[in-house]
């Protein structure tokens, strides 16, 4: 469905989920500088996300200053060499997701882009909306990538 | 003419009470499924979940809490909506055919009018966390409309005002502990990444011989984008699928953990204790001033049933000098919710209450009411509670009474999210 220019679709018992932009995966020079920028923003009560690979969970949102009371939460992911190694090898490829609890929340707005050395944005990789009001429902916000 | 609208209003509750719950929506197949990859892994993984669970017969509902009252109702309930709510009585239907009262009112808390006064977002949780104070406090204010006539002061319009302070609030999500919810999502996500990761291979080792040449990073962005998912997908056979359900189904225990997490703390919250207290005031320009005070106690029995107990104080305020009446009454409610709320998608669930009131007035003989009330989703934000009830006596003729009565309740909050303001 599209709303706008924007791509429906449902997930859980009462979620919705409104993308503007959605990409699937992403290729990312690292060696160049070139990362990742996530902003999360909730409405509720309080966000239970977290931010993972395939290997590891990274960020929670207790991980962040000032939690439970933050309405945005914005992390970079690839500015440290490490972000990118799994037991200190470089990964061609990962698989990456932000997933997203509606128990103590009922939106999420998720910006991901793809940014230079300099912090420039080269292209917005995901711009999506989630909405339930269903406290069981989850939603995991999935990426892959690629290094080259 | 109102009993046969009555009886159809019933027979149509009953179509949705009788549902089988085989008809909830699963995760569609090609060519309805979703629309994009990350959704429709989603889906598959939760379709798997649910197939877990449902084999091991854990028949746990876990639907949010969902708390309204109308004056189609014995027995209050400790809480209402976080932000505004409104309850219509429209018609009462006797059966000796006299008219009856109706009454209109609203009920904001204090948290909205706080929100609305500072210009704050109420749904930011920096705001919401720190007004939870706010959150206990409720406002009534409404109009009573009689076409009894004008030869009983009493049945004048009254106008109603009332407050609710939540005394007692074990079911505040702001102020629980959630780390078991968020310690299950951190510890399954790697794994739902692993799931993702390999079924994206699987496709592309799959469907990538159809694109000569292609990279895998070209088939992700391109052919499983947006433009062409479903095209793409269709190209899966039935064998092809079952692979996917087997990848999904390996690593599917994480996924059944955060599940149960989940469904516990919901059944938690559900079963928590509430403690408010109630007054409201009925004032009149000719007849008697009502004053209501009352305790209302709140507490979640099982995941389907909610328990409610109301003790309190009356007094009718008359302008004859001596005919002041003042009195006690307590009432109990036991309230079964028949559907889950995925059954009716964007609804509240069908509810049935069973109640019972005895009331003590001084002057007067005391009389003691049992009802029995469905509530309907018409949709999102609007129900529709029918109830009958019986009676001993009714307040002014020694007499039984059975009467049934309907009207409406809005969730002002729900309708404004259903028709999409923000």
């Amino acid at each position: 469905m599209s709303n706008g220019g924007a791509n429906e679709s449902g997930f859980g018992k009462k979620g919705k989920r409104t993308a503007r932009a959605d990409e699937n995966a992403v290729e990312v020079n690292a060696t160049a500088g070139e990362h990742l920028s996530f902003d999360l923003t909730v409405k509720g009560a309080t966000a239970i996300f977290t931010f993972a690979c395939m290997h590891k969970s990274h960020l929670q949102a207790s991980s962040f200053p000032g939690f439970p009371a933050i309405d945005k939460f914005t992390w970079d992911w690839g500015k440290k060499p490490a972000d990118f190694q799994h037991t200190s090898v470089l990964l061609a490829e990962d698989e990456y997701l932000v997933r997203m609890s509606f128990l103590p929340a009922i939106k999420y707005t998720l910006v991901v882009e793809q940014r230079d050395k300099d912090g420039n944005t080269l292209k917005v990789l995901k711009d999506i909306d989630y909405e339930s009001q269903d406290p069981t429902d989850r939603f995991g916000e999935l990426l892959t990538v690629f290094l080259n | 003419m109102r009993m046969k609208r009555l009886l159809f209003i019933l027979k149509v509750s009953l179509c949705f009470c009788l549902l089988d719950s085989s008809t909830l929506a699963q995760c569609p197949t090609p060519p309805d499924q979703p629309n994009n990859l990350p959704t429709w892994i989603n889906c598959k993984v939760e379709e798997m979940v649910r197939v877990r669970v449902s084999q091991r017969q854990n028949t746990r509902q876990t639907e949010t809490p969902s708390i309204s009252g109308s004056s189609t109702s014995l027995v209050d309930q400790s809480s209402a909506s976080d932000l505004i709510g409104a309850a219509l009585n429209l018609t009462g239907i006797k059966d000796d055919g006299a008219s009856d009262k109706k009454s209109f009112s609203f009920t904001a808390s204090g948290y909205s009018l706080l929100a609305a006064a500072s210009s704050h977002d109420p749904l930011a949780p920096s705001y919401y966390l720190a007004h939870r104070t706010a959150r206990r406090f409720w406002f009534t204010l409404g109009q009573e409309v009689s076409d009894n006539g004008d030869s009983d002061p009493d049945a004048e319009g009254a106008k109603i005002v009332g407050f609710k302070v939540l005394l007692l609030d074990k079911r505040d999500v702001g102020s629980r502990d959630l780390s078991a919810v968020s310690n299950a999502i951190d510890t399954s996500s790697p794994n739902f990444a692993e799931i993702s990761n390999l079924i994206k291979g699987y496709l592309f080792k799959t469907l990538s011989p159809k694109f000569p040449g292609i990279t895998k990073p070209d088939f992700l962005i391109n052919q499983l984008g947006r433009t062409n998912f479903i095209a793409t997908m269709a190209l899966l056979t039935e064998s092809q699928l079952r692979d996917i359900d087997s990848i999904i189904e390996d690593r599917i225990n994480p996924e059944i953990e955060l599940d149960d997490a989940i469904r516990k703390e919901v059944e938690s919250i559900r079963k928590a204790s509430q403690l408010s207290l109630s007054v409201l005031s009925k004032f009149r320009k000719e007849g008697s001033d009502e004053y209501k005070g009352e305790l209302i106690y709140d507490k979640g029995l099982s995941s389907r049933i909610n328990f409610t107990f109301n003790g309190g104080f009356e007094y009718v305020n008359s302008k004859l000098i001596g005919a002041d009446t003042r009195g006690g009454s307590v009432a109990g409610q036991l309230q079964f919710q028949v559907t889950p709320e995925k059954l009716l998608e964007g609804r509240n669930p069908i509810y049935v209450y069973l109640s019972g009131q005895g009331k003590w007035m001084n002057n007067t003989k005391s009389i003691a009411k049992v009802q029995t009330k469905i509530k309907i989703p018409i949709t999102d934000g609007i129900d529709l509670p029918i109830s009958f009830t019986f009676a001993n006596r009714t307040e002014l003729i020694d007499e039984q009474e059975v009467r049934g009565q309907f009207g409406f309740t809005f969730d002002l909050a729900r309708l404004a999210r259903a028709v999409g303001f923000k």
